[in-house]
């Protein structure tokens, strides 16, 4: 098959499984994330290339996906709507130092996940500490505490 | 139970639009649904290798066993028994069939093989019961089919080859 199509299918598809499976997945990377990583690349690189080893394609290929990814920054741009359902929206999760159950249960976040987060930026205690936190469009969790505790 | 997305007021420079979040979520939901249903699907075998992709076709003294269902550039088994052969064993397959595969392995070794008025022949030694094992790799995606002669018993075999 040609590989331009190849390359747009295989780049279309993982944008899709990966807006289907949620912010979260593989945003953190543990050990068992990055194995999984990279046992995906490689089972795509599969699907890119075949056993055709040649330069032509590898240079089709990497002008394809990285001609894809300009093509939706571009699009980003004058379509506001398209960025919101390629990307998503960050989300409030706590709210002056009560956490929002039913949006941590929507987006997959646990109050640990949040002290994490809140322990490793501003060394806080307690979730009363936190003034809000937000899940951002790339998984991360990002604190921020009252005044007293910056 | 259905429970209420919690409304915020916040004094955050950060537009939520929390009923894209809504729709997202029922998206998501739908999504691991589609997910679950195609990896059964795949695991029953609607891409090959599974109980829904083997076919069998019996005629006369001639049996069959391919795949309904296979993959582009993927190597695909297919299976021919002849039963009670005294001399040698002819299969035949269409020219037009044999051009959408690349025929990577028969084994048995055939004899000899001809083409001959549109059709692949191979010529097999063989006595009592005979077993031929076909490695093809489909060279395109979409329906091949075509009607393969065993020792002149027409059998018709249809692939749909996912690209």
């Amino acid at each position: 098959m040609n590989p331009v199509l190849r390359g747009v299918a295989v780049y279309v598809f993982i944008l899709l499984i990966f807006r289907i499976m949620g912010k979260r997945t593989l945003s953190e990377a543990t050990t068992f994330d990055l194995v999984l990583l990279l046992i995906i690349s490689e089972v795509t690189q599969n699907a890119l290339v075949g056993d055709d080893f040649s330069i032509t394609t590898a240079a089709i290929l990497i002008t394809t996906l990285m001609g894809m990814d300009l093509l939706l920054t571009l699009l980003k741009r004058p379509f506001k709507g398209f960025e919101l359902v390629t990307e998503g929206v960050s989300l409030i999760i706590v709210e002056h130092g009560r956490p929002l159950k039913t949006r941590m249960d929507k987006a997959k976040v646990d109050e640990e996940d949040i002290m994490s987060s809140a322990r490793l930026n501003f060394g806080l205690e307690r979730m009363d500490q936190i003034k809000y936190a937000v899940l951002e469009k790339d998984g991360s969790i990002s604190i921020i505490p009252y005044d007293e505790f910056r | 139970m259905r429970k209420k997305v919690e409304l915020v007021e916040h004094q955050l420079e950060l537009n939520e639009r929390i009923d894209l979040h809504k729709k997202g979520w029922v998206i998501q939901r739908v999504g691991w649904v589609f997910m679950l249903l195609v990896i059964l699907a795949a695991a029953l075998g609607t891409f090959g290798n599974g109980i829904l992709s083997k076919a069998t076709i019996e005629k006369g003294n001639a049996k069959v066993e391919y795949q309904r269902f296979y993959r582009y550039e993927a190597e695909m088994p297919m299976q021919i028994f002849v039963r009670n052969v005294h001399g040698p064993a002819t299969i035949s397959l269409p020219e037009s069939y044999v051009k959408q595969f690349k025929i990577l392995r028969i084994i048995p070794e055939p004899q000899e093989y001809f083409i001959q008025s549109g059709y692949v022949s191979y010529i097999f030694n063989a006595s009592s019961d005979f077993l031929a094992s076909f490695y093809i790799r489909p060279e395109n995606p979409g329906i091949i089919e075509g009607v393969i002669h065993v020792n002149n018993t027409p059998v018709s075999l249809q692939h749909l080859i996912y690209p």
